[in-house]
């Protein structure tokens, strides 16, 4: 008995939030409807509780648990705080806007708790089954909450889509993980890198793999689902997918690329990730500009940060299949920690920017277009105050958050070139990559403007009904920017934290 | 160093304010914007007290410094610059003197603004200043100093623009924002160079501490200056560009036209920002860097010749102008000249000496002027004023104690601070090696009080004495300002009149009426020879005092009984019609920038623009853009719609990454 | 590295490609003839005449009740391998699965006050 709750104790945060979900589901269906706005408080409480548990571990090096199925480690915390802050950010913008599409229901809530609680586990799980399954219990969720508003036809179809291609990519996956267990007879994700095993197989493994968590996290070829199903779903859904399954999908795919195909393995992946990378900023950047949903369009800019923060992994990647250059290893934490920075940074923009735009959009089924956000500062002047400062930041202009995580990407990336051209290596890859990707962050700066260009110069609409936002919508439109304003101008303390969190991953 | 953990306070405070005044301000009653931003400097001002008295506690002459590292900051490469503050007596003193006068200004503007259409914005700005100012002081390196000096030069133009409905106003706002970048760019300049020394020499910090430690060993390197030919030493080169920011923060030559053109804001902005604070920060970075300019007497001579040259230069100008607050611009313009005097001749300590009481007298003097302004209904033309003693007593009785103040009169602040600055240029005259340089510049600096003396007294006379000039319908309106405008006056002008009895010259003195002396006089090198230059600085004093006096007087003469007589001479004789028309003009100075700088920037830009910008970066740019969008086109119909069309994009992208992976196995 | 290492993957794409292949012809082969008359099309081939398409809207409540069924029965499954060896495993064991049951009523009390029990 004491064993178990010893195994049991450092789990805590996730148990937290699977009891709190549970309970939801029953303060759902027997509390009067009346009451159904008390609902959201029961999330906010269960993860402010989980929080605590969670800082409670920080710090404490690598526990293992059940059997080397879970590993607690900083880079697990890491994540799991930004799903928790994604999560609340989430509650605290429902309140309202649920009862406005009709869907204040103990699901919803319950949903995005048993969606949080399958991500930390994600995070944290050291085991190819165990990653599978809590995969599964987030994907499942959030299956359901796209298409949570269900009167909406859009929103069934986003639903359905994901629904559909999302198992479509699970198989991949799941075919990966029988394929890397089929040639090191492990599943265990620390035990493949020291076997010897049939590498074709593992190899084909390691393709499925990508496949299945560049799906999850929107990498172009396998982002298809993105677009459609951010547009249909409900504004706070798709703030809580575009950053919670982006954190929790790149967790997994951090995790078990670094660990299970350390060093030169590297070799094999990083081509791979490197044109993955390339075509995600192209297309993600190049599409979104003539969209006129903002919600599309940012679908399409979220594919976009997918391509950069993959940057920071192609670097990675060529660092690690360099090993004998000396000082190369020592630029592989910093690098690590810039796209953990990069995930947090991008947390709060654009869990912002979907709070604005849940403020902004009307009732009916044509939602969200550039025409709601007309003269928003007019009727709102610090809502579109901002809403700029989010998609600012998100074209990465100083001094915001977005600023600095797209500077640490970049310069990982120029850091590493510099190393290889220092001993003698004429490979341009990592530099061209870096180059790349800024010309495709300048072509962003078009479309995140214009909405501030509508927001700012044009007069408003007359047949706009303006909502009257509840205090949690205001609370989060206000924190989160004044997070970004503070990971720009005082970014150290939070990097360094990054950096601690992928020390678990690379030294 | 000791760490003290309250030193946060002082540059907080005015940022709450400003953050309340700014967001919530629209809301709040008018009462409540003026005592929140009164309230903030005040408490700043507590705070800055207790340090102060922490000082005393360890004895004045003890050399220590109060340090707090709020946070990381700026961390990158082998760099790591922290957000902290640093008090030592330099510091103390200046950060006394901002929150003090500051407290004392905003009480007066919450009278003078009272009418005003948003006060919230004016406090707000006000307040943020406040912070600038102190970050700026309190900085712990030169590069959160940087911040601060933006952040002054930023509320600077916001406040010179704040009545912006007036282009005028928006333009001298443009104007002093120009004219500032440039100044600033010498700074950061400097501010690179110092980084570039600090990381080669292997200490790599910003820190002023560092800074004036490592600095100076650098003075034996030079470098080869391309094209002219010849070499500078790193050591002069940093400090000749850092000189550029302190002249244009300071109203020095050549930078000094934004300031006469600045006094379009409300009064207690050019109190505040453009005679006790903003404007003498230049002196303050100069002050806190002593040890690098101690290691570069070149850079030292220039600083002398620059502060004396403007000191003269602007006090002529003075004498003719009709504007009240144009006279007092180029007064400011001029005393702070005798601040970089007294930096060049390494007199460290008189120089802030004279920023304080400067800060006083002169702080006074614009609040005068803002009464009489608020009395007139706005009218600035002296020529339309006179007798306003009549109706405005205590306003007269202040302005009439600063302006014998500024003037040198013995026993008052000015007197004692100007003094130690002649004085100081003399003795290096009599013991330095190129003492004619020196002495010239003695003699510059004495001609300059003589005119200050002189136009001051013509400002008294023109507005308070006399007959009155305006017309009937003003006269009804005329009356006293409230007490809240009234109480800051006296208060300022009673520290105008004793404010000198910190520091009384060694020869009156014999260095135990100098507390402040002693308090400052650490970053200066030991005065030595004091006893055998005793007559000497007697004669100093004496003749200056003589001249103060006499200027005076002949002032009080001409204006009250040969009014005509001068202007007979102002437009008759040849000679003096020239000076007259010189000094009325600015000496063209505008109009030379306008023809030799501006212009040829101006038409530049346009063909740059026309050639470069337009047809090049526009044309690729529009390329870029029809790329983007006709590729945009092309992919978003890839976006079909379809499950199965998506399905088989992933499909694809399966097989490409299986087949690339499997082959590179093959290899 | 050489292609011979790529063997076994070869040999598992060939063994799937054929076992595919396999299942096809032999059931062409060895199943019945196809005559392609209508009734061969039909649902039922052995004679109920069909009432209506299948392709119609059904009830919400039949899926709704099938998944429940599916969902507890496969939750019932996982019993048995701990009734197997619940010796072995203890108060520990039992503790668990009395913890996985207890999850299990939950989901139970919330289907029934959600109303899915009921037909009407």
């Amino acid at each position: 008995m004491e064993h178990l709750i010893a195994e049991m104790k450092p789990l805590s945060p996730v148990l937290i939030v699977f009891t709190g979900a549970l309970a939801a589901l029953l303060a759902g269906v027997f509390s009067k409807k009346e009451n159904s706005y008390a609902l959201p408080y029961i999330g906010i409480t269960t993860v402010a509780f989980a929080f605590v548990a969670l800082l409670n571990y920080w710090g404490r090096g690598m526990i293992w648990l059940l059997q080397g199925a879970i590993r607690i480690d900083s880079f697990g915390l890491y994540i799991s705080a930004i799903i928790l802050i994604a999560c609340l950010i989430t509650f605290l913008a429902s309140i309202g806007y649920a009862k406005r599409l009709g869907f204040e229901h103990g699901e919803y809530i319950s949903l995005l708790l048993f969606a949080s609680g399958g991500m930390m586990l994600l995070a944290m799980s050291a085991d190819l089954v165990t990653l599978f399954l809590s995969l599964e219990i987030m994907s499942i969720s959030i299956y359901a909450l796209a298409g949570m508003a269900r009167h909406r036809q859009k929103c069934n179809e986003a639903a359905l889509k994901y629904f559909i291609l999302g198992a479509f990519s699970t198989a991949f996956l799941l075919f990966g993980i029988a394929l890397i267990y089929g040639a090191t007879a492990s599943t265990k994700i620390h035990a493949i890198a020291q076997v010897q095993g049939l590498k074709p197989l593992l190899v084909a493994g390691l393709g499925m793999l990508i496949v299945g968590f560049g799906f999850k996290v929107g990498a172009a070829p396998f982002h298809v689902w993105v677009p459609d199903a951010y547009e249909g779903a409900p504004a706070t859904v798709t703030g809580f997918m575009a950053v919670a399954v982006k954190a929790a999908g790149f967790a997994a795919l951090l995790r078990v690329i670094l660990i299970a195909f350390p060093g030169t393995w590297a070799e094999y992946w990083w081509p791979v990730f490197w044109a993955v990378a390339l075509l995600t900023m192209f297309l993600g950047n190049i599409i979104a500009v003539f969209q006129k949903n903002v919600k599309r369009m940012l679908a399409y800019s979220g594919i976009a940060h997918t391509g950069y923060i993959l940057i920071g992994l192609v670097s990675l990647g060529i660092a690690g299949s360099e090993p004998y250059i000396p000082g190369m290893k020592a630029l592989m934490n910093p690098i690590a920690g810039g796209m953990l920075f990069y995930l947090l940074a991008y947390t709060f923009m654009t869990l912002g920017a979907f709070a604005v735009i849940s403020l902004a959009a009307r009732d009916e089924d044509d939602l969200e277009t550039l025409d709601d956000f007309s003269g928003l500062s007019q009727r709102k002047p610090v809502v579109a105050l901002a809403m700029a400062v989010f998609l600012i930041s998100m074209a990465g202009v100083p001094p915001f958050g977005g600023f600095i995580a797209k500077f640490y990407v970049f310069k990982g990336a120029i850091d590493v070139q510099g190393m290889l051209l220092a001993s003698g290596v004429k490979e341009y890859h990592a530099l061209a990559l870096a180059i790349l990707g800024i010309i495709t962050s300048m072509f962003s700066v078009y479309y995140y403007l214009r909405v501030v260009w509508f927001m700012y110069f044009r007069e408003p609409l007359e047949d706009r009904p303006s909502v009257a936002p509840s205090w949690g919508l205001h609370f989060v439109i206000f924190a989160s920017s004044v997070a970004i304003v503070v990971l720009g101008i005082l970014p150290s303390g939070f990097f360094s934290v990054a950096s601690r969190g992928a020390e678990a991953l690379v030294r | 160093m000791i760490e003290n953990n309250t030193i946060f306070l002082i540059p907080l405070m005015p940022l709450v304010g400003f953050l309340i005044n700014g967001l919530l301000g629209k809301g709040l009653r008018r009462s409540t914007i003026g005592m929140v931003a009164c309230a903030m400097p005040v408490i700043s001002f507590a705070v800055a007290l207790s340090l102060f008295i922490k000082f005393s506690q360890f004895g004045l002459e003890c050399d220590l410094t109060f340090r707090q590292i709020m946070i990381p900051w700026i961390g990158v490469g082998s760099i790591g610059v922290p957000f902290g503050f640093a008090v030592d007596h330099l510091t103390i003193a200046m950060t006394l003197m901002i929150t003090g006068v500051g407290s004392l200004i905003h009480i007066y503007a919450t009278g003078y603004m009272s009418h005003d259409r948003s006060p919230e914005r004016f406090f707000a700005y006000m307040n943020l200043f406040m912070f600038s100012m102190l970050v700026l002081v309190l900085a712990d390196n030169i590069l959160l100093m940087f911040v601060g000096w933006e952040g002054v030069g930023l509320c600077s133009y916001l406040l010179i623009g704040y009545w912006y409905e007036d282009i005028l106003n928006a333009k001298a706002g443009k104007k002093a924002f120009v004219t500032n970048r440039v100044g600033d760019f010498g700074f950061l300049l400097g501010i690179l160079l110092i980084f570039a020394l600090m990381t080669g020499n292997g200490t790599p910090s910003l820190s002023f501490a560092k800074i004036n430690e490592v600095i100076p060993k650098f003075a034996p390197v030079t470098y080869e200056v391309p094209v002219i030919g010849g070499s500078i030493g790193a050591v002069t080169l940093i400090c000749l560009l850092l000189f550029v920011g302190a002249a244009g923060k300071s109203a020095q030559i050549p930078l000094y036209v934004w300031l006469p053109d600045a006094m379009a804001r409300p009064t207690p902005v050019s109190a505040l920002i453009h005679a006790a604070t903003m404007v003498t920060s230049g002196v303050y970075m100069i002050a806190r860097l002593a040890p690098v300019f101690m290691a570069s007497p070149a850079a030292l001579s220039v600083v002398a010749t620059i502060g004396a040259v403007t000191a003269l230069f602007a006090a002529t100008i003075a004498v003719t102008q009709n504007d009240i607050k144009k006279v007092l611009a180029y007064s400011t313009i001029s005393q702070l000249g005798y601040m970089f005097l007294a930096m060049g001749v390494a007199a460290f300590g008189a120089g802030i000496f004279h920023l304080i009481t400067h800060a006083f007298f002169k702080a006074c003097l614009f609040l005068c002027a803002g009464s009489v302004m608020h009395a007139m209904a706005g009218e600035l033309d002296m020529q339309k004023m006179g007798g306003l003693r009549k109706w405005m007593p205590i306003t007269f009785w202040t302005m009439l104690v600063s302006t014998m103040a500024i003037s040198g009169w013995p026993l008052f602040a000015g007197f004692f601070s100007k003094d130690e600055i002649l004085w100081k240029t003399l003795e290096k005259g009599m013991t330095s090696q190129q003492g004619t340089l020196f002495y010239v510049l003695y003699g510059i600096g004495l001609l300059a009080a003589v005119f200050t003396a002189f136009y001051m007294f013509r400002l008294v006379v023109l507005t308070f004495l006399g007959k009155p000039r305006m017309s009937e319908e003003t006269q009804k309106h005329l009356h006293e300002s409230p007490s809240s405008m009234t109480i800051p006056l006296m208060i300022l002008a009673f520290l105008a009149a004793v404010g000198g009895f910190m520091w009384l010259p060694g020869v009156i003195g014999h260095g135990k009426f100098a507390w402040f002396h002693d308090f400052l006089a650490i970053r200066e090198p030991a005065a030595h020879g004091a006893h055998d230059m005793a007559g000497a600085e007697w004669t100093s004093l004496a003749l200056s005092v003589a001249l103060a006096l006499g200027a005076s007087g002949l002032s009080y003469l001409v204006y009250t009984r040969g009014r005509s007589a001068v202007e007979k001479l102002a437009k008759t004789v040849y000679l003096t019609r020239a000076m007259y028309r010189f000094s009325l003009n600015k000496y063209w100075v505008d109009e030379i920038y306008e023809a030799f700088v501006i212009k040829p920037i101006y038409y530049g830009s346009i063909a740059l623009w026309l050639f470069v910008d337009v047809v090049i970066i526009d044309g690729l740019v529009n390329l870029a853009g029809i790329l983007v969008k006709w590729g945009s086109t092309i992919f978003r119909n890839l976006q079909t719609g379809f499950i199965g069309s998506y399905a088989v994009t992933v499909l694809v992208g399966v097989l490409v990454v299986l087949w690339y992976l499997i082959l590179q196995v093959l290899k | 590295m050489g292609a011979e290492q790529l063997f076994p993957t070869l040999v598992l794409v060939g063994l799937v490609v054929a076992t595919a292949t396999a299942l096809i012809v032999i059931s062409s082969l060895f199943g019945p003839a196809r005559r392609k008359s209508r009734e061969k099309f039909d649902t039922y081939e052995c004679g109920v005449q069909l009432l209506d398409s299948a392709r119609r809207r059904f009830s919400v409540k039949f899926y709704l009740t099938a998944l429940i069924f599916l969902l507890f029965d496969i939750e019932a499954v996982f019993l048995i391998p701990w009734a197997v060896i619940y010796r072995k495993l203890g108060v520990l064991g039992l503790f668990e699965t009395f913890f996985f049951i207890a999850v299990l009523g939950i989901g139970l009390l919330y289907i029934y006050r959600r109303g899915a029990l009921e037909w009407d």
